[in-house]
C-alpha cells in the first residue's frame, strides 16, 4: 500500500515537472514558428528573409525581436482603462496556452486526459475572444474598437463550424477524450477516411479562429492597424498579439492533428518504432506549415464575404457532415 | 452576384489549389536577394548613381538649375571682364563659376539636368555609395562633384556608319605638358582616311589617363596664376577667379573642342586591339587592362570601368570604318 502510494507520488512529481515543462516550451516554440514563418514567407516572395541575427541564416531573429520588445517603452494612452488594458495579454496568452493541457503528445504523455478533453479544448480556445474584445474596449481608440468587434463577430461565427466539425469527429470516435479519439485513428486518420470534409471545415474555421489570412479582418494591418492591438506597445504587444497568435496557431494545429491526423498514432503499422511525440510533432508541424502557406497565398476576405462564408457555407456543410457521419455510423459502414 | 457567377464557372477550389501551387513553386526556387554590403549586385555600367560635374565645360547658363524639378542645384558666380587684347578686338565679359552644388538629399535622380546641359558639363556616374549620417553632407560642392568625374565612363562608341562630331581644330596638336613623356611612346601614327584623328590624345594613352593628365596640367597653371595674383596683392577672391579663368584658357588652348574625344577613330595605339577581335579576345583585353589598372593602384571600381571601356572599344574595332 505504502509503496504504491510512494510510487504514484514519485511518478506524479516527475510527471508534473514534465507537464510544466511542456507549457514552458511554448514560448520558445513561438519563436521557432515565428522564425519559420519569416523564412517561408520570404522565400515565397523570392527573398532570403532574416540572414544576420545569430550569424547562421538569421536563426536568432525572433529572439532578437522579443528582446527588443522587452526593452521598449510601454506606452499607455491617457484614456485607456489601465487595469483591463494590462490584463489582456494574460487572457489571450492563457486562452491560447490552456489547450495544451489536454493534447496528447503520446499515449501517456498528456497533462490531463480528461473525458471531455475535446469539449475543454474548444471551450478554452474561445477565452481569447474576451481578451481581444477587452483590448478593443480598453484602448479607447476607434480602430481598436472596430478590430475588437470584428474579432468578436468573426470568432463567434467561426466557432460554430469548428465545434460542429469537431462534433462529427467525436461521433466517429465515440468519445470526447482526445486520447481515445487519437486511438480510434490507429493507422487510418480521419482526414483520409470518414471525415475529409470535416477536416477541411475544421481547417478553415481554425484559420479564422486564430485570425490569420485569409480571415485576418480583425487585425488587418492595412486598414485598422492590427485592430484591437493598435494601442499596445512593448511587452504587452509582443505577448498579447504575437505570442498569443503563435501559441493559438500551434494549439489549433495540434488539435487538428489530433482530431484528424491521428496525433501521436503512427500512420503505418510498420512505422511503429518511431515514437509518438515525433509523429505528433511531424503532423502538427505540417499543419503549421499549411497555415503559413495559406497565409502567404490568399488575399484577405472582406467582412461580408467572411460572414457569408461562415454562415452560408461552412455551417450548413458541417451540419451535412454530422448528418452523414451519423447515418454512416448507424449503417455500420464506418 | 458577379463573383458568385464567376465562382460557378470555374470548378470549385481549383483556383485555390493553383494559388497554393504558385507560392510553393516560388518557395523552392532561388531567392533573388543580394546581401548588399557583403555582395554587390552587378550593376549596369551606366547606372545612374551620382551626377558628376565637368567644371571647365560649365558656362553658368543656369539651364540645369532652372529645369531641376526639385530646385536642388545651386549655382553662384560672377562676371569678369577681359580688356580688349588689341586693335580691333572687343572687350569680353565671361562668367566665372564660384559655386556649383547639388543637394542629393533633394535630388530625385530624374536626370533632367544631365539631359538639358547644352555644354556636356554634367554626367552620370555609376557610383552610389555616398550615404551620410548628416543630411547637410549630402550637398556635394563643386570639388566633390568634379571628383566624381573620375568614375564617369567614356562615351559609348558610335553606331556603325554614324559620323563623329566635326572637330574644327586644324591646329597642330600640342600635348598637355604633363603628357609629354607618354607621347614619346613608340607609336607609328597613321591616320585613317575617314574621320579626323582624335586630337590631343597621344597614342598609347588611354582615354581616362589623358583626361587626368590634362586636368593635372590645368591645375598647375591655375596654382601658378593664383600665386602670382596673390603676390601682386590681389584679393583672394579675384585671384581665385583669375586663376580659374587661366586654367580654362590653358585647357582650351591645348584641347580639341569636343572632349573627351569619342573613340570613333581607329587610333592606332599599341594597347588597342586589332580589328576583327572576337568576344573572347575582347574579354582578355578587359582582364589585361583591369590588371594593369590594379597594378597602378587604381580603385577597383575605376579599374572595372576602364577595363570595360577598353573591351567595348576592342569589340567595336571589328565593326569600325577601319575594319
Ligand atoms: S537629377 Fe533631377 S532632381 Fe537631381 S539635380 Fe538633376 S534635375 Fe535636379
Ligand atoms: S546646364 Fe550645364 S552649362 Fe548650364 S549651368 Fe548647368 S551644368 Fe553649367
Amino acid at each position: 500500500m505504502v509503496t504504491t502510494l510512494h510510487h504514484i507520488l514519485a511518478n506524479s512529481i516527475v510527471l508534473l515537472a514534465l507537464k510544466l515543462g511542456i507549457l514552458l516550451l511554448l514560448l520558445p516554440a513561438t519563436l521557432v514558428v515565428g522564425y519559420v514563418e519569416l523564412k517561408v514567407m520570404a522565400h515565397m516572395q523570392h527573398r532570403l528573409g532574416p540572414m544576420y541575427a545569430g550569424a547562421y541564416h538569421g536563426w536568432a531573429q525572433t529572439l532578437a525581436d522579443g528582446l527588443k520588445f522587452i526593452q521598449k517603452e510601454d506606452i499607455m494612452a491617457a484614456a485607456t482603462d489601465r487595469t483591463v488594458f494590462s490584463m489582456v495579454p494574460y487572457i489571450t496568452m492563457l486562452g491560447a496556452a490552456l489547450t495544451f493541457v489536454v493534447i496528447p503528445f503520446s499515449r501517456h504523455g498528456v497533462i490531463a486526459n480528461l473525458d471531455i478533453g475535446l469539449f475543454y479544448a474548444l471551450a478554452v480556445s474561445s477565452i481569447s475572444v474576451i481578451g481581444v474584445l477587452a483590448a478593443g474596449w480598453a484602448s479607447a481608440n476607434k480602430y481598436s474598437l472596430m478590430g475588437g468587434l470584428r474579432a468578436a463577430a468573426q470568432l463567434i461565427a467561426y466557432e460554430l463550424p469548428l465545434v460542429l466539425a469537431a462534433a462529427a469527429v467525436a461521433m466517429q470516435a465515440g468519445s470526447l477524450s482526445l486520447v481515445s479519439i487519437a486511438e480510434a485513428q490507429r493507422y487510418v486518420p480521419f482526414a483520409l477516411w470518414a471525415q475529409p470534409l470535416g477536416f477541411l471545415i475544421f481547417l478553415a474555421a481554425a484559420t479564422a479562429e486564430v485570425s490569420r489570412t485569409p480571415f485576418d479582418m480583425p487585425v488587418a494591418e492595412a486598414e485598422i492597424i492590427t485592430g484591437a492591438f493598435t494601442e499596445y506597445s512593448a511587452m504587452k504587444f509582443a505577448f498579447g498579439l504575437f505570442a498569443a497568435e503563435y501559441i493559438a496557431m500551434i494549439g489549433m494545429s495540434a488539435l487538428a492533428a489530433t482530431l484528424f491526423l491521428g496525433g501521436y498514432v503512427p500512420l503505418l503499422p510498420q512505422l511503429r518504432f518511431v515514437p509518438g511525440p515525433v509523429w505528433f510533432l511531424i503532423k502538427t508541424g505540417l499543419l503549421i506549415f499549411l497555415l503559413i502557406w495559406i497565409r502567404w497565398t490568399f488575399p484577405r476576405l472582406r467582412e461580408d464575404q467572411l460572414q457569408k462564408f461562415a454562415w452560408k457555407v461552412l455551417i450548413p456543410l458541417s451540419l451535412v457532415n454530422i448528418f452523414v457521419t451519423g447515418a454512416l455510423k448507424l449503417a455500420h459502414w464506418t | 452576384m458577379n463573383d458568385e457567377s464567376k465562382l460557378k464557372k470555374a470548378t470549385f477550389g481549383t483556383g485555390l489549389l493553383k494559388g497554393l501551387g504558385i507560392t510553393m513553386r516560388h518557395m523552392v526556387s532561388k531567392a533573388v536577394t543580394v546581401q548588399y554590403p557583403d555582395e554587390i549586385a552587378p550593376l549596369p555600367p551606366r547606372s545612374r548613381g551620382v551626377i558628376a560635374l565637368k567644371e571647365e565645360n560649365c558656362t553658368m547658363c543656369m539651364l540645369c538649375a532652372r529645369e531641376c524639378p526639385d530646385w536642388c542645384i545651386y549655382i553662384e558666380g560672377h562676371k569678369e571682364r577681359r580688356e580688349s587684347r588689341g586693335e580691333g578686338k572687343r572687350a569680353k565679359a565671361f562668367n566665372v563659376l564660384d559655386r556649383f552644388a547639388i543637394d542629393y538629399a533633394l535630388c530625385m535622380y530624374c536626370g533632367i539636368c544631365v539631359e538639358v546641359c547644352p555644354y556636356d558639363a554634367l554626367f552620370w556616374s555609376p557610383e552610389f555609395e555616398y550615404a551620410e549620417g548628416d543630411i547637410t553632407r549630402l550637398t556635394h560642392e563643386m570639388e566633390r562633384l568634379e571628383d566624381w568625374m573620375r568614375t564617369v565612363l567614356p562615351p559609348s562608341p558610335l553606331d556603325d556608319g554614324a559620323k563623329g562630331p566635326e572637330i574644327k581644330s586644324a591646329a597642330p596638336v600640342v600635348p598637355a605638358p604633363a603628357a609629354a613623356p607618354a607621347a614619346a611612346a613608340p607609336a607609328p601614327v597613321e591616320t585613317a582616311p575617314g574621320p579626323p584623328p582624335a586630337a590631343g590624345r597621344p597614342a598609347g594613352m588611354s582615354e581616362a589617363e589623358f583626361v587626368e593628365q590634362r586636368a593635372a596640367a590645368g591645375r598647375l597653371v591655375r596654382q601658378k596664376v593664383y600665386e602670382e595674383e596673390i603676390a601682386k596683392g590681389s584679393e583672394p577672391r579675384i585671384a581665385e577667379a583669375r586663376s580659374k579663368a587661366a586654367e580654362m584658357r590653358a585647357r582650351k588652348a591645348t584641347l580639341p573642342e569636343t572632349e573627351p574625344a569619342p573613340p570613333v577613330t581607329p587610333a592606332p595605339a599599341p594597347s588597342r586591339p586589332a580589328a576583327g577581335m572576337s568576344a573572347a579576345d575582347a574579354a582578355a583585353v578587359r582582364r589585361k587592362v583591369y590588371e594593369e589598372e590594379i597594378a597602378k593602384g587604381s580603385d577597383p571600381r575605376i579599374a572595372e570601368a576602364r577595363s570595360k571601356a577598353a573591351e567595348l572599344r576592342a569589340r567595336k574595332g571589328t565593326k569600325g570604318p577601319g575594319g
